[in-house]
């Protein structure tokens, strides 16, 4: 089995639709049916892991201002992230998805190596284990 | 009238009492008195007095309408959340990939059997979409207790933390779904 190069985590929340319900995750944010995106650490440090996930977030807004972005709700709210003992405790599946020449830290969590969705419990355990990293006003 | 799962009856949650029937009070109490004010100003001791200067009854007759109508929307106040239709209003405007995942847009249907579901009920949901295809309801408790309800247009899948019986989860199907759903967030907060 080959090593896993990362130790958390991260998922970039919008602001809109709203995922945030008091200043913490909706279980709702890990309800996909494709498998909930995220971006491994990869022994990055977290200044990095951060300025990383704005220059996706911007990457996946090209072509919009500034103005455009913030009248859509695409503007970035949160950055999320857990850890892999967190992933472990509710035994969901991480799995490295590299996007080429985009985003090499790229993964999906299952909830398990051959089901892609995650069970209602799994979703909701990880909205609460998550810990905010970065806050956007 | 909303009842237990036991039939005994039930009173609305009391936070949503205390705003809803607090403002509803304020406002009919000032409605009345401006309504009291100008039916002073055309009606004597006695009662009506048409013969007064300046009275008109057409224009009586609509300010009663006014009255009227002011008085049903302030009754109607305790099933509009203002919150979660709005949120619905912009679920509703997601397009295909909202999520930059390739999640699906969601259909009328689901968005109308939403805002139905969202005007009866007793306490004011936290609403979400899901990339799954659902929208989410959520209620939570401070003890933490927890429910919540993914609503497709086919069924509704309930998830729900309680102290007493744990982690449950159970889908809720056919015409008789809503009123289920409705009861379970009476029951919620019984």
């Amino acid at each position: 089995m080959a090593s896993r190069d990362w130790k958390e985590v991260y998922r970039r929340v919008k602001s809109k639709p709203v995922f945030m319900k008091e200043g913490r995750p909706s279980s709702a944010l890990f309800k996909d049916s494709k498998g909930v995106s995220v971006d491994r650490d990869a022994g990055r440090n977290l200044n990095d892991i951060i300025v990383d996930e704005e220059r996706l977030h911007a990457l996946y807004n090209g072509g919009m201002n500034e103005e455009e972005i913030k009248e859509k709700g695409e503007e970035l709210k949160a950055i999320i992230s857990l850890t892999d003992e967190q992933c472990d405790s509710v035994e969901v599946c991480v799995i490295p998805d590299p996007i080429a020449g985009e985003n090499e830290n790229h993964a999906v969590i299952q909830k398990s190596k051959t089901e892609i969705q995650l069970s209602k419990s799994q979703a909701r355990n990880l909205a609460k284990m998550s810990t905010i990293v970065k806050n956007y006003a | 009238m909303y009842y237990r799962s036991n039939n005994t009856v039930i009173n609305q949650p009391i936070f949503w009492s205390f705003n809803g029937d607090d403002l509803k009070e304020t406002i009919t109490y000032v409605m009345n008195g401006l309504f009291g004010k100008i039916e002073n100003s055309f009606f004597g001791k006695q009662g009506i007095n048409e013969n007064v200067v300046g009275y008109n009854k057409k224009k009586y007759d609509e300010l009663e309408k006014v009255y009227s109508m002011a008085y049903n929307n302030i009754n109607s106040l305790t099933k509009h959340y203002i919150v979660a239709n709005a949120t619905l209003d912009d679920i509703s405007k997601l397009e295909y990939n909202w999520n930059d995942n390739g999640a699906q847009a969601f259909s009328v249907k689901l968005i109308e059997r939403c805002r139905q579901i969202v005007s009866q009920l007793v306490a004011e949901p936290f609403v979400c979409p899901t990339a799954c295809g659902s929208i989410q309801f959520e209620y939570e408790k401070e003890n933490g207790e927890y429910i919540e309800f993914e609503i497709y247009e086919d069924r509704i899948e309930v998830y729900s933390e309680s102290l007493i019986n744990g982690e449950e989860e159970f889908v809720l199907y056919g015409i008789t779904a809503n009123d289920k759903m409705k009861q379970m967030v009476v029951d919620f907060y019984g």
